[in-house]
C-alpha cells in the first residue's frame, strides 16, 4: 500500500516536471527556431567571407612579395568579399532584436527564414567574389595602373549578396 | 566644367634655334608635341577614313611613313646614359629614404628649389654621381657581408655538436686504427647501430660526441681490419657520414675561428651600414639631379618628335586656346620662326586638358581611372562629383563620422603640400565629409545612438526625417534610394543629349533620348504601385495608368526611329524592338542602387551594435563611474575607428560603381588622349622661379 503511494507521487511529480518542461518548450520554441535563423545568417556569411579573404589576402601577400608598393590594391581587393560577412552580422542583429520569450513557432520560423538570403547568397557570392579578386590582384600584379577596374568588376558579383540582403531585412520587419 | 579648347600649332624654325626654342617651351610647359603613338593614331585614323570613303572594307593600317621616334630614343647613347644615371640615382634615394633626417610629411609633395640650386647641383653633377655610385657599393658590401654571415652561421651550426670531440679530425687515424664521424636521427638508431656493430666488427667503439635534439652525433673507432663490416653496418643503418679530412685543427679551435669571421663581417657591415646612414645627407642633391636629367631626357624625347631638314626643323602639336598668345608671343620676340596656330579639323585627335572648379577637379582622379574623357565630349566633372559626393555621404550616413571625415581632410589640406592628384582626392573626400554630415543629420545618425546610449535613453538626437533603422521606414527607405537612382540615371541620359547637341545632332538628341524620356517615365509610373512604400499612397494608383498610355507612345517613337541608321530597310522600319529589352536593363540599373540602403544601414547599424557592448560592457564592471566611462571609452574608439576604415572604402568603391557603371556607362565616350605637354615633369623637387633652363645649359657638355 505504502509503495503504491510512494510510486504514485513519483509519478506525479513525473508528470508535473514534463508538463513543465513541455510548457517550457512550447514558450521558447518559436525564439529558439528564430535564434538558430540568425545563428545561420551570420554564421554562412561570415564563413564565406572568411575563406573568400582568406584566398584574396594569400595571393595580395604573393603581390606584396613581388612589389611592397602594391599594399592598395592588395588591401581593396582583400577587404571587399568581406562585406557579406558584415551583412550577416547586420541581419542577426536585427533578427536578434525581434526574438521575444513567447514568440510562436509561425512567428519563430518565419524569422529564421529571413536570415536565410544573406546567409546562404552571402556564403556563396563572397567565395566567388574571392575568386574575382583573387584574379583582380593578378591583374594589379601585371597592370598596376588599371587595379581600379578589378575592383568595379569584383563588385559586381556582391551585386548579388545585396539584393539578399535587403530582402533579409524586408523579412525580418514583415 | 570645360575640356580645354586645343589649337593647332605648326612651328618652322632653324635648326641653330631647336635646342634654346625646345627649352623655352618647356619652360612654358604648355606645348604638347605628339610622340609616335599618336602620330601613328593620328595616321591611322586617317587612312581608316581615307578608307571608307573609297569603299575599301578589309583595310589594314600597316604604320607605313610614320618613324618610330620612341625605338630611335631608347637606341640613343646619351639618352641611355641618362636613364641609367636616373635609375642609379632613384635606388639610392630609395634606400637611403628610412634615414632621411628631413621634415617628413604624411604625404608626400614637390619640394620647392630655387633654380640656383639646381643649377650649383648639376654643376656637381660627377661628384653625385660618385656618391650615388659608392652608395650602390655599399648596398651589394652590405649584403655580401650579410650572405657571408648566413653561410658562416650554417657551418657554426654544423660544427657546434662535436665541440667535446678534443682531436684533430683530420689526423684521427693511426697507424691501426680508423675513425667515423657520423650522426643518427634519434637515440633509437644509436642503439641499433652499436648492437649490430658489436655482432660485425668486435674492435668498433662508439663514443657519442654530442646532440642536438634528437639528434646524435658520434665516432666509431675500429681497427683498420674491421673497417670494411663496419662500412657494411653503417650503409644498412640511417645515420649519416660526415667528412672531417680537411679540418686541420680540433673543433675547438674552429668554432673560436667562425666566431671571430663572424664578428668580423658584422662589423664590417655595421661600418657600411653606418656609412649609408650618414650619406643620408645627399639625399636632397639625390633628387635635384635626379630631377634636372629627367627634364634633359623630356627635351630629348621632344627633340627627336620634330622633323629635322639641313637648315630648319618643324612640328606640329597642341597648345591650349588660352597658352597660345603666351607661346607665340615668346617665339615671334626671339627667334626667327614661322608659328601659325589654327583650330583642329574634324578627324583630328586633340589631347584632353580638362580645367574645371574645385567642385569638378575633385572628381577628375576618380573619372581618369575608368577612362580619360576624348576631346569634343562635354564634361561631366561637376554633376559627376556632386553625385559621388552625395552617394557617398548617403552610404557612410553617419554625422560623427562626417565630422571626422570632414575634420582629417580639411586639417590635411591645410596642412600639408600636397601633389596634385591627392589633393583633387582630398577635396572630394572632404566634399564626401560635408555630404557624410547632412545625410547623418537627416537620418539622426551621430555616431549611432551614442548620445541615447550614454545618458541610458533619457535623451535621444532626433532625426529630421526618419530613422531608417525602425522597421516602419524600411520600405520608405528603399523608395527613396530607387528615387536617388532614377534621377542619376536621368542625368545621365540629360548628359548624353548635351553631348549629341553640343555636335549639333539635334535629331539624334530627340530621337536617342527624348523618346526614350518618354518611354522610360512611361514604365517607371507603370510599376509605381508595385514599389514598397509608394504602392501605399493613393495618388500613384493614377498615375499607373497614364504610365501605361506614356510606355506604349513611348514605344512605338522608338520602334520607327532606333533603326533609323541602319541601311537593311526591315531594320529601318523594325530596329528599335530590342528596346523592349532597355525595360530590364532600367530596372535592374534602378535596383543597384539600393547598394545605398544596404550600405546606409550597415553603417549605422553596426555602430549601435558597438555601442550596445561597450555599454553592457561597462555595465559589468562595477568599480566606479571613472573605471565604466574609461572602459566605454576604450571600446567605442576602438570599435569606432575599426567601423570607419571599412565603411569609408565600402563607400568609397560603391560611389565609384555607380558613377562608372550606371552613370558613366550611359554617355561616357572616353579613350581620350592625355595633354602631356613639354614641361619640367619632376617627381620630387618643384623649381621655383623657373629658370633651369640657365641650369640646362650649363649641363650640356
Amino acid at each position: 500500500m505504502l509503495t503504491f503511494f510512494l510510486a504514485n507521487d513519483v509519478l506525479r511529480d513525473t508528470a508535473v516536471e514534463a508538463a513543465d518542461n513541455a510548457s517550457k518548450f512550447f514558450n521558447w520554441g518559436g525564439a529558439a527556431i528564430a535564434l538558430i535563423g540568425a545563428a545561420l545568417a551570420v554564421m554562412l556569411a561570415g564563413i564565406g567571407s572568411a575563406m573568400a579573404v582568406k584566398n584574396v589576402a594569400s595571393a595580395g601577400l604573393g603581390l606584396l612579395s613581388e612589389d611592397p608598393k602594391q599594399f592598395m590594391p592588395a588591401l581593396v581587393l582583400s577587404l571587399l568579399p568581406s562585406t557579406q560577412g558584415i551583412y550577416g552580422f547586420v541581419i542577426a542583429f536585427m533578427m536578434l532584436g525581434k526574438v521575444t520569450a513567447g514568440m510562436d513557432y509561425v512567428d519563430g520560423f518565419s524569422l529564421m527564414l529571413a536570415g536565410l538570403p544573406i546567409g546562404i547568397v552571402g556564403f556563396l557570392s563572397a567565395i566567388f567574389q574571392g575568386k574575382v579578386a583573387a584574379a583582380g590582384i593578378q591583374l594589379a600584379a601585371k597592370q598596376p595602373k588599371h587595379w581600379s577596374r578589378a575592383m568595379i568588376l569584383t563588385l559586381l558579383v556582391e551585386m548579388f549578396a545585396l539584393l539578399s540582403f535587403i530582402i533579409s531585412i524586408f523579412m525580418v520587419n514583415s | 566644367m570645360a575640356v580645354a579648347k586645343m589649337r593647332r600649332i605648326s612651328l618652322v624654325g632653324l635648326i641653330r634655334d631647336k635646342a634654346e626654342i625646345i627649352e623655352r617651351l618647356q619652360k612654358l610647359g604648355t606645348v604638347h608635341v605628339p610622340g609616335y603613338e599618336e602620330k601613328r593614331r593620328q595616321a591611322e585614323s586617317d587612312a581608316e577614313t581615307r578608307a571608307a570613303a573609297e569603299g575599301i572594307s578589309d583595310f589594314v593600317f600597316d604604320g607605313d611613313g610614320i618613324v618610330d621616334t620612341d625605338t630611335l630614343i631608347k637606341n640613343d647613347p646619351d639618352f641611355r646614359k641618362h636613364e641609367e644615371q636616373r635609375k642609379k640615382l632613384k635606388t639610392c634615394i630609395e634606400e637611403l629614404a628610412p634615414f632621411d633626417t628631413r621634415k617628413k610629411s604624411l604625404f608626400s609633395f614637390l619640394r620647392p628649389v630655387s633654380s640656383a640650386d639646381v643649377a650649383e647641383v648639376i654643376g656637381r653633377a660627377d661628384e653625385i654621381l660618385a656618391a650615388a655610385d659608392r652608395i650602390v657599393e655599399t648596398d651589394s658590401g652590405i649584403r655580401q657581408a650579410e650572405e657571408e654571415n648566413a653561410r658562416t652561421r650554417a657551418l657554426l651550426t654544423s660544427m657546434l655538436p662535436w665541440k667535446d670531440y678534443p682531436y684533430v679530425p683530420s689526423d684521427s687515424d693511426t697507424v691501426f686504427t680508423h675513425t667515423e664521424f657520423l650522426s643518427a636521427d634519434s637515440k633509437k638508431d644509436l642503439e641499433k647501430l652499436t648492437e649490430e656493430l658489436s655482432e660485425n666488427a668486435p674492435s668498433a667503439d662508439v663514443w657519442e660526441v654530442g646532440n642536438s635534439g634528437e639528434n646524435r652525433f658520434f665516432v666509431v673507432t675500429s681497427l683498420k681490419s674491421d673497417r670494411a663490416a663496419v662500412d657494411r653496418t653503417v650503409s644498412q643503418n640511417r645515420v649519416f657520414r660526415y667528412d672531417f679530412s680537411d679540418v686541420g685543427s680540433t673543433f675547438d679551435d674552429q668554432i673560436d675561428g667562425l666566431l671571430t669571421r663572424i664578428d668580423d663581417v658584422e662589423a664590417r657591415k655595421n661600418e657600411l651600414v653606418e656609412f649609408r646612414k650618414s650619406s643620408a645627407e645627399h639625399l636632397s642633391d639625390f633628387e635635384i639631379l635626379y630631377d634636372s636629367i629627367g627634364i634633359e631626357t623630356e627635351k630629348m624625347i621632344a627633340d627627336a618628335n620634330m622633323d629635322d631638314s639641313y637648315v630648319t626643323f618643324n612640328f606640329e602639336g597642341w597648345v591650349p586656346a588660352k597658352a597660345e598668345a603666351a607661346v607665340s608671343r615668346e617665339l615671334s620676340d626671339n627667334y626667327i620662326c614661322h608659328a601659325t596656330f589654327r583650330d583642329p579639323e574634324e578627324n583630328e585627335l586633340p589631347p584632353t586638358k580638362l580645367e574645371n572648379g574645385f567642385l569638378g577637379a575633385s572628381v577628375e582622379p576618380v573619372e581618369s581611372l575608368y577612362s580619360l574623357l576624348k576631346y569634343g565630349e562635354v564634361d561631366p566633372s561637376a554633376i559627376s562629383a556632386f553625385f559621388y559626393a552625395l552617394f557617398f555621404g548617403f552610404m557612410f550616413s553617419d554625422a560623427g563620422y562626417g565630422i571626422m571625415l570632414t575634420v582629417a581632410c580639411a586639417i590635411i589640406l591645410i596642412k600639408c603640400k600636397l601633389k596634385e592628384n591627392m589633393k583633387k582626392y582630398i577635396v572630394l573626400f572632404l566634399l564626401s565629409g560635408i555630404s557624410t554630415i547632412f545625410w547623418g543629420v537627416i537620418f539622426g545618425s551621430w555616431f549611432g545612438n551614442l548620445v541615447e546610449t550614454v545618458t541610458i535613453g533619457k535623451f535621444a538626437l532626433k532625426p529630421l526625417w526618419f530613422d531608417p533603422q525602425d522597421g516602419a521606414n524600411t520600405e520608405h527607405f528603399l523608395a527613396f534610394t530607387l528615387l536617388l537612382g532614377v534621377i542619376h540615371l536621368y542625368c545621365a541620359m540629360l548628359m548624353k543629349a548635351v553631348n549629341l547637341i553640343s555636335k549639333g545632332k539635334w535629331i539624334d538628341a530627340i530621337c536617342d533620348v527624348f523618346f526614350w524620356y518618354i518611354f522610360y517615365t512611361g514604365e517607371i509610373l507603370f510599376l509605381l504601385p508595385y514599389i514598397p512604400y509608394y504602392s501605399d499612397t493613393a495618388f500613384c494608383a493614377n498615375f499607373s495608368k497614364y504610365g501605361i498610355y506614356l510606355l506604349g507612345i513611348g514605344f512605338v517613337l522608338i520602334l520607327f526611329t532606333k533603326g533609323r541608321k541602319s541601311k537593311n530597310p526591315f531594320m529601318k522600319i523594325f530596329g528599335g524592338i530590342t528596346c523592349l529589352y532597355s525595360l530590364v536593363d532600367m530596372l535592374s540599373d534602378c535596383l543597384s542602387y539600393t547598394r545605398l540602403m544596404a550600405m546606409g544601414l550597415a553603417t549605422s547599424v553596426i555602430i549601435n551594435v558597438f555601442n550596445s557592448i561597450g555599454a553592457s560592457a561597462a555595465g559589468f564592471a562595477t568599480v566606479g563611474i571613472t573605471f565604466r566611462l574609461v572602459i566605454f571609452i576604450i571600446i567605442f574608439v576602438a570599435a569606432n575607428l575599426f567601423n570607419f576604415a571599412i565603411n569609408a572604402l565600402g563607400a568609397y568603391v560603391n560611389a565609384c560603381r555607380l558613377t562608372y557603371i550606371e552613370f558613366f556607362g550611359k554617355f561616357y565616350e572616353g579613350d581620350g588622349l592625355e595633354y602631356s605637354p613639354l614641361r619640367y615633369n619632376t617627381e620630387y623637387i618643384l623649381i621655383e622661379d623657373g629658370g633651369a633652363d640657365a641650369a640646362g645649359r650649363k649641363e650640356k657638355t
